[in-house]
């Protein structure tokens, strides 16, 4: 089974420093355009709502398939996604595929923006201050509905539009 | 784009609709960030004659180097102009997810001068900067006006400050809101905007801050993180906010007030937090995520920490947290100061009960303390200047004057800025209000001397008190070098502890921590760890000395501008109100307040630390020469 940051978004106090670590880890630099996990907020009535989404490294990857050239592959079941980027041509498939929008496409760059689990030991994960993210080792028989439920959050709380894909937000 | 800052300082004139980026780098060696750039900036664009609400006035938010970082705390942005309040310096800090996302568009300061004709917002999206008109958001509170520039934008993910209908109507205890709980809501900076015809300023970054040694900032914030989280208090505040802490605090100081009624014993924060928590929230890159947030159907939504949970219930003998809250809701809507309203109401209270004014003044309605009829209409009628509202709304010394009838006797209020109610005014603390450039400043609280008096009440005779106190005499001899410094009943040492805490919380004003991150909650972050970590982000040494150095740069700078402001020595005073309000058990303890003699020795005391003129209270040429602050000097004329 492969290991995926799991999420416990009732503890999420939606500080996002999850994603500048992501940023700051991968490419030097704070910026939430770059992180790989996003903190999806609603502001609303003088309430928060937040929900980090990050790649839940489903064993049947919607991404996965949806890519054209395979720039997304596994090597072998049980093994994170790997994001090759010069394989990429940028097409925004796999953002549109994926149910949460766990995968963004850089808005200068337009690169790709995917969480490769910084090799088996997510950086977000010790500096997170709420202990909403934890690294767990997937069932399979749950695999499916990790991303999904994540989707039926975002839907519930009717927060889908706030999702940054590609060209979104 | 160097490390650590966006660079630029952003200039938006709404008068002509220009608009020009300065780069910032001409200010950063000297002043570093944050508040300190702000004060520079404000120092050389306005003036004496400038009246606060004139067009001339600039508003300025400004962030610090390590703010958009993923630094414990390093949220912070500094909201800056000529205050309504005090016709000084203007200053009021607010965390939330302004300050990082101004980064990531690329801006470390934004300058707001002019005026618009009519009612506008600003976006800013990394280059791309438009003034937009506001008539259609005109009129809306803080909760509606940033989903709907939001949903005008089409950007979800905007952030947003806007003024609510007490700003519009230039109210000088208006404030500056997110929405979600933050608020840059003392001095009267939402008037400023509301005279520029500001509805509110909508930001979005996406280029980021570079860093550049960024593996060892991040393994830094990691063991920072864990020592933090070792702290004493942490796990309480993580889990509650303050708000716990908070309500033994307020117990602790009125057994110094010792004017509540017994009501009062009856509040509970903490069971009002377990009974109504909606979520915890924090602000960008916090681990302590102070918020408490409610959503009390009938009542309110919304967020809120610490002091206001005191100002609208203790502080007005009201021991009912549902008033509280639903008073508390309204100011943030109709963006008010929390805690100016609640010394307003305290003070036609106090009248009230002095035969000074009846309910013949104040539309009908009997201000009685702790009276939910007197204190429920009083956010909208401030905020709307309806009824007595309109003789509040332009400050309480210029109501005290119309009222007359010595009204002017029972302000608790420094430098025309109304005073937290439930500060006990011990010596440090009304050295630390009267010193104040803002008036009173809350973040300042020189803790031994208040925890000395706790024990001074409670001791059975002098040698239990003085056993009682012995390590807080130990600690005033290692931190400012003077044993006495912790007995409450001395003048003696006050001043270096005073002028000890504002180090602190200089230090976190120029770098953009929020200063709950230091040792005023026991937390870890000082000097030489902002330090290190400006080392690491900007790849070149940063030495504590320094960044000490550019605090006491920056302080002298505040003075220099309220002293162009016309400000001196006889201005640093506190209202009458603040004497004699020591009355543990009912019972008079001027040992532990303070006499005018008094605070005039304090004040010698503090301006020889500060190397200040004694006659005058500003800074000698020498004194900001040595901090190379010559050429304002210079613009002083010394």
């Amino acid at each position: 089974m492969s290991a995926f940051i799991s999420v416990n978004h009732s503890v999420c106090t939606g500080c996002r420093t999850c994603e500048v670590v992501c940023s700051l880890h991968h490419f030097g630099e704070c910026n939430p355009e770059k992180s790989a996990i996003r903190v999806v907020r609603r502001e609303k009535g003088g309430l928060v709502f937040s929900l980090p989404l990050v790649c839940q490294q489903c064993e049947q990857a919607f991404c996965l398939e949806a890519c054209p050239t395979e720039a997304i592959r596994r090597e072998n079941q049980g093994f994170p996604l790997l994001f090759d980027r010069e394989k990429c041509t940028e097409c925004g498939m796999c953002t549109e595929a994926c149910p949460a929008g766990c995968l963004s496409l850089d808005q200068q760059t337009h690169r790709l923006i995917a969480c490769d689990l910084c090799g088996g030991r997510p950086q977000c994960i010790p500096l997170c201050h709420s202990n909403c993210l934890t690294l767990e080792n997937g069932d399979e028989t749950d695999d499916p509905k990790r991303v999904e439920r994540l989707a039926g959050i975002l839907e519930a709380e009717g927060l889908t539009e706030n999702v940054p894909r590609k060209g979104g937000q | 784009m160097g490390y650590l800052r966006g660079g630029k300082i952003l200039r938006i004139n709404l008068t002509d609709g220009k608009v020009r980026c300065d780069p910032v780098d001409p200010y950063a060696e000297r002043f570093v960030g944050g508040k300190a750039i702000n004060l520079k900036i404000l120092f050389d664009g306005v003036g004496q004659e400038t009246k606060p609400l004139d067009p001339g006035n600039l508003l300025l938010f400004g962030t610090g180097p390590l703010v958009g970082t993923p630094f414990p705390g390093a949220c912070r942005v500094d909201v800056m102009a000529k205050s309504p309040v005090t016709g000084a310096l203007g200053d009021s800090g607010m965390g939330g997810y302004l300050g990082a996302e101004l980064k990531f568009a690329g801006y470390d300061h934004l300058v707001i001068e002019g005026r618009a004709e009519k009612p506008v917002y600003l976006s800013i999206r990394d280059d791309q900067v438009e003034i937009r008109d506001a008539s259609a958001i005109w009129g809306r509170d803080t909760y509606e006006t940033p989903a709907m520039v939001r949903q005008e934008l089409q950007d979800l993910a905007a952030k947003v400050v806007s003024i609510g209908p007490a700003g519009e109507r230039l109210v000088v205890y208006a404030s500056i809101n997110s929405g979600t709980g933050n608020a840059a809501a003392r001095t009267g900076l939402g008037a400023v905007m509301g005279s520029k015809n500001l509805k509110a300023v909508a930001v979005r970054g996406r280029q980021g801050i570079k860093v550049a040694r960024p593996g060892e900032f991040l393994e830094g914030c990691r063991n920072l993180l864990v020592s933090i989280q070792q702290a004493r208090f942490y796990h309480d505040l993580h889990e509650a906010g303050l708000t716990r802490i908070h309500d033994r605090e307020m117990r602790a100081l009125y057994e110094l007030l010792g004017n509540a009624t017994g009501e009062c014993e009856t509040i509970c924060e903490g069971e009002f937090l377990k009974n109504h928590l909606y979520n915890r929230v924090g602000c960008f890159a916090c681990p302590v995520a102070c918020f408490d947030s409610y959503n009390i159907p009938g009542v309110g939504a919304g967020t809120v920490k610490c002091s206001p949970y005191g100002d609208l219930t203790w502080d007005l003998q009201n021991p009912d947290l549902m008033l509280f809250w639903k008073v508390f809701v309204e100011c943030q809507r109709y963006g008010l100061d929390a805690r100016s309203l609640s010394n307003a109401i305290a003070w036609l209270m106090e009248l009230n009960e002095k035969g000074i004014i009846s309910s013949r003044d104040t539309d009908g309605r009997d201000m009685k303390w702790g009276s939910p009829e007197a204190i429920l209409p009083m956010a909208r009628k401030i905020s709307y200047r309806e009824g007595i509202g309109e003789l509040l709304a332009d400050g309480l010394p210029a109501a005290a004057s119309k009222i007359g009838k010595g009204a002017e006797d029972y302000l608790l209020i420094t430098k025309g800025s109304p005073s937290d109610m439930h500060v006990p005014p011990l010596k440090t603390r009304a050295l630390a209000s009267a010193v104040s450039a803002i008036g009173e400043d809350a973040q300042i609280q020189p803790f031994l001397d208040s925890v000395s008096a706790r024990r001074y009440v409670r001791a059975k005779d002098e040698a239990s008190f003085e056993e009682a106190i012995r390590r807080y005499k130990e600690r005033a001899e290692k931190e400012v070098g003077l044993k006495v410094a912790a007995d409450p009943r001395v003048t003696d040492g006050k001043a270096a502890l005073v002028r000890q805490d504002e180090e602190r919380t200089d230090l976190a004003d120029i770098t953009g921590v929020c200063t709950w991150m230091t040792s005023f909650i026991g937390l870890p972050v000082d000097a030489a760890v902002m330090a290190d970590f400006m080392t690491l982000g900007l790849g070149t040494p940063v030495q504590a000395e320094a960044l000490i150095d550019t605090g006491l740069r920056m302080h002298n700078l505040e003075r220099a501008f309220n002293c162009k402001c016309g400000l001196t020595r006889k201005d640093d005073r506190v209202s009458k109100g603040y004497y004699d309000r020591l009355r543990p058990q009912g019972k008079l303890m001027p040992e532990l307040g303070f006499s005018e003699d008094d605070l005039e020795k304090m004040k010698d005391d503090y301006y020889q630390i500060m190397g200040w003129d004694l006659q005058t209270g500003i800074p000698t040429r020498p004194t900001l020469e040595k901090l190379g602050l010559a050429d304002v000097a210079e613009d002083l004329g010394l």
